[in-house]
């Protein structure tokens, strides 16, 4: 598989949930993620499949209660996250590893200027100068494309573009090895999107760092990720290189999202996947995807199916693949 | 700025209009006579009577003499007291310093209180402080603050002899303040708490959070200055029926405030006093919420902006 | 093929559907739950009781007026549970007389100030406009008015009785509750429902009483609840300033009152009465504030 020490993160097993009145939630259940450096993760899956709990785990930001982390490990570059105390941990964030938030209206601090805002960050982990905090964040706001003078300017005076790249300011001055970004775009206009991806894809290469694009679109892992996860019930189902998920798609969750996605040319028809997600307080037994999955038989509803390879990076949990001659019905 | 606080002041002028309207005609409702209360001490003398009603626009019908009152009241005349004959704006003036003294004091210990107590049941919530600041607040609002104050006169007065039970010197305001404070924590406690509660949950403080900061910063530099805009806004309409406590309180502690002033001449029915002084509260009560909106501005940008625009 | 039937795949799986209950089963479940409304309940219930066998346990004429001087300031013993008063009265005894006039003018000033408060508030929130504008201009001015002050006056222009207290401390009330009916509807007015009722040709009469009325109700109780200890202890504060019923009306403000000439001698008379009305009040809000938690799906912890 890899050699670890060249993952900037190494997530095993992670088992995250959350004990509420109603019941647990079981938001990820046995996720393996293995990054390399240098290189963007896309982390694709519908709302309520465990993507945020996932990322917030790694920054050990999982709101706590309710949350629990009940097993597995993760490995920032090769430190074991949870064993550090908190100070420690609180040198790692928005050091090492970074977040931006989906909605950026809501995630900026209404009453501080958003110079206050990237500034705080950059004399946080940094020994410098008021002054030279200065500087430095009129260099950020240049960089993300954002007039370096409007830096005493408040979140509310910018629109909701220019405020999502105020957070990738915020997100990138202290040059982290790993960002993680939840859902960036979502909350932007269309054509605002295309500009912050592609600021993005610029910055990933000029900073040298890793990414974890959490999406639920596939197009946008099409734009920015080398490599792709699909997330489902909490659980990693196929992953891979994104040209070997998306040309040689092998779990039937992810065929069921290509076939959602409209293409303007086919004469075929939208093929929604049945049902509805699964209440994650009571998961069903063995397979996370069997009740909605056309390819189900009686073995899928017993044991959780292990990830079967196919080359050396991509894998899908589906039992029918024990089967020599299985395949999907392809799109 | 300076229109935002004209137009504020143009729309005072119906409310203490209404005001007026409202007190003066239920006191005319009052089956007292009141040249009857003016000369009580002396013997009944029709004639002089006659007269004094002529004077005083008694015999008129209730809206003209309102009309004629609200006249008055332009040229900042407030009529004299029935009882004393005294100009009643200069007893306003006079005892208003007094109640103005005794209400920031309250103030000042119900916010020392009721803040920590509420940011820390906030930031622990559940834990066995939240549940015991809770038990406090609410102990603190079923409790009628006249029987408080007696409570305290009994104990660190009479049975103690700490404290004094009345006088307006720095050791004879404590009691009262504590007394009208306490009816106010409660609330400022409650509020704080949901205040902070509120904004814990924004998104801005997961933000500040993955940021690293430690969060004793996030708490006091995202989290309070951003609940801060709430508890102003409860401080400064709570003044209002703040005035109300003082009432009780004052009589309690023979407070030489305006609070006691009114509730005598409500019982002495001496009505320019009554009427008088509401609408001096209400004028007063309103230019300190202006204050309170300008202070907006200051701690809130978006309000800074929307303020100055014009 | 695959082992499942088409209708299976069609409609997907129960599996891991939770169940749902109806509102008000759930309300109620959760005030079961909450230890302290449910105390806040029954002490509630039992000062009620207490108001209403009163006249069948205490004989009005001679244990609650009637001064006994030789049995003046006795501290409380296995005769008089609770000590006797300056006039020799037995405190027991008046304030269990006292909880009927306190329930009775609290009880009703809350009715008063919810039944305007509903009307006016189901007005102006459902026509809106000019009208509303004006309504609520006027229940504005009328709220700038400290309560407690708006109270007195009420009760010192038109004399010292148990209707005046009533009619005043109602009064003070109005604005609070119109302005929580009128919120109410005004969220409500503009969901689609409310359009059905007017497709199906109701008038506007029908379709406040039918539609808009029934859902305010829940912060209606919750309002109205809490109203009720504040409505206590105006009344109390009333007496005491002298402005409410009269001695020797053995209301709990009165009472407070009369000690409090006498806090040397008789500590008591003046712990007693005022402990009496805390106790109300904080039953009173224990309820409020379990009904507020139990009807306002959005208040979980």
């Amino acid at each position: 598989m890899k050699n670890n020490k060249n993952l900037v993160l190494d997530v095993s097993n992670l088992e995250v949930e959350y004990r509420t009145q109603e019941g647990v939630v079981h938001a990820v259940n046995g996720v393996d993620i293995k990054l390399p450096r240098k290189s963007t993760l896309g982390l694709v899956g519908e709302t309520g499949a465990g993507k945020t709990t996932l990322a917030l785990s790694i920054m050990r930001l999982v709101p706590s209660p309710p949350g629990v982390i009940t097993g597995g490990s993760i490995l920032l570059d090769g430190q074991d996250i949870f064993s550090l105390k908190d100070k420690q941990m609180e040198k790692i964030r928005g050091k090492d590893v970074a977040m931006i938030f989906q909605d950026p209206m809501t995630s900026l601090n209404p009453i501080l200027t958003v110079g206050e805002q990237i500034s705080e960050v950059i004399r946080l982990h940094e020994n410098v100068s008021q002054k030279q905090a200065e500087a430095r964040v009129k260099e950020m706001l240049e960089l993300v494309g954002i007039d370096g003078e409007r830096m005493n300017e408040y979140p509310h005076q910018f629109s909701g573009g220019m405020q999502q790249r105020v957070m990738i300011a915020i997100g990138l001055v202290c040059n982290p090895k790993l960002l993680i970004a939840d859902e960036p775009t979502t909350a932007l206009d269309v054509t605002i999107q295309a500009q912050v991806l592609d600021l993005m894809r610029g910055l990933k290469d000029e900073f040298d760092m890793s990414m974890i694009m959490i999406t639920h679109s596939l197009g946008i892992v099409a734009e920015v990720c080398d490599y792709v996860s699909v997330m489902y019930g909490g659980r990693i189902v196929e992953y891979g290189s994104v040209r070997d998920v998306f040309k040689n798609t092998k779990h039937p969750y992810t065929e069921g999202l290509f076939n959602s996605i409209p293409i303007i040319n086919a004469a075929k028809r939208l093929e929604p996947i049945p049902g509805l997600m699964p209440d994650p307080i009571e998961l069903p037994t063995g397979c996370v995807f069997w009740p909605r999955c056309s390819y189900a038989i009686e073995e899928c509803k017993k044991d959780v199916p292990q990830p079967k390879y196919f080359n050396d990076t991509h894998y899908a949990s589906c039992i029918r693949y024990e089967e020599p001659d299985f395949k999907l019905k392809g799109r | 700025m300076l229109k935002y606080i004209i137009r504020r002041f143009l729309l005072l002028i119906p409310v203490i209009i209404g005001v007026a309207a409202i007190i003066f005609f239920i006191m005319s409702l009052m089956p007292e006579d009141p040249v009857r209360i003016i000369l009580a001490d002396s013997d009944p003398d029709p004639i002089m009577e006659e007269t004094l009603r002529k004077e005083l626009g008694l015999d008129k019908p209730v809206i003209i003499q309102f009309v004629d009152y609200m006249k008055g009241l332009v040229r900042g005349d407030l009529g004299l007291s029935y009882k004393t004959r005294l100009p009643v704006f200069n007893e306003y003036m006079k005892r208003i310093p007094n109640t103005l003294y005794l209400s920031f004091g309250a103030m000042a210990v119900a916010l020392i209180v009721a803040l920590p107590i509420g940011i820390i049941s906030a930031v622990k919530q559940y834990s066995w402080f939240d549940n015991l600041g809770m038990t406090f607040i609410f102990l603190g609002l079923s409790v009628p603050n006249f029987w408080l104050g007696l409570l305290l006169i009994l104990l660190f007065s009479v049975k103690l002899g700490w404290l004094p039970g009345g006088g307006i010197d720095n050791l004879g305001i404590i009691l009262p303040a504590i007394t009208l404070g306490t009816g106010s924590v409660a609330l400022y406690a409650r509020m704080t708490r949901a205040s902070m509660l509120e904004v814990i949950r924004q998104d801005y403080i997961r933000t500040a959070r993955a940021k690293g900061l430690k969060e004793k910063t996030v708490v006091l530099k995202h989290a309070l200055k951003n609940s801060l805009i709430p508890i102003i806004t409860v401080v400064a309409s709570q003044f209002g029926h703040a005035m109300g406590g003082a009432m009780v309180t004052e009589t309690i502690f023979a407070w030489p405030g305006i609070g006691r002033f009114m509730i005598e001449a409500v019982n002495k029915r001496d009505r320019p006093v009554v009427i008088g002084c509401v609408v001096m509260l209400c004028i007063m009560i309103s230019i300190i919420q202006l204050f309170v909106d300008i202070l907006y501005g200051y701690v809130d940008p978006r309000i800074r902006t929307e303020i100055t625009k014009d | 093929m695959t082992n499942k039937t088409v209708n299976e795949i069609k409609n997907g799986s129960t599996i891991g559907k939770r169940k749902s209950i109806s509102r008000r089963q759930d309300a109620w479940i959760r005030m079961k739950n909450n230890k302290f409304a449910v105390i806040g309940m029954f002490v509630f219930g039992a000062i009620i009781l207490m108001g209403i066998i009163a006249p069948f346990v205490v004989d009005y004429e001679q244990d609650v007026i009637t001064p006994q001087m030789e049995n003046r300031f006795k501290s409380p013993n296995v005769q008089n549970w609770l000590g006797t008063d300056a006039l020799g009265r037995d405190m027991f005894s008046r304030l269990v007389y006292g909880t009927r006039i306190s329930l009775f003018v609290s009880l009703s000033a809350v009715v008063l100030s919810v039944t305007v408060g509903v009307i006016i508030g189901s007005v102006a929130g459902y026509f809106g406009g000019n009208f509303d504008l004006i309504i609520m201009r006027f229940i504005d001015i009328f709220a700038s008015i400290p309560s407690l002050l708006l109270s007195i006056t009420i009760a010192a222009a038109l004399g010292q009785s148990i209707g005046v207290m009533i009619l005043a401390i109602g009064v003070a009330g109005i604005p609070a509750l119109t302005r929580t009916v009128r919120a109410t509807v005004l969220s409500i007015r503009k969901q689609d429902y409310v359009l059905a009722g007017t497709a199906m040709g109701g008038n506007s009469w029908q379709i406040i009483t039918f539609h808009l009325l029934p859902n305010c109700i829940a912060p209606i109780i919750v309002q109205g609840t809490l109203r009720i200890s504040s409505a206590i202890l105006q009344c109390s504060s009333l007496s005491f300033l002298g402005v409410g019923v009269k001695p020797p009306m053995p209301e709990w403000g009165n009472m407070l009152s009369e000690g409090r000439n006498f806090m040397r001698q008789a500590g008591y008379l003046t712990i007693i009465p005022g402990l009496t009305i805390m106790i109300t009040v904080m039953a009173v809000n224990l309820m409020g504030d379990g009904l507020r938690d139990a009807l306002d799906p959005r208040m979980k912890r």
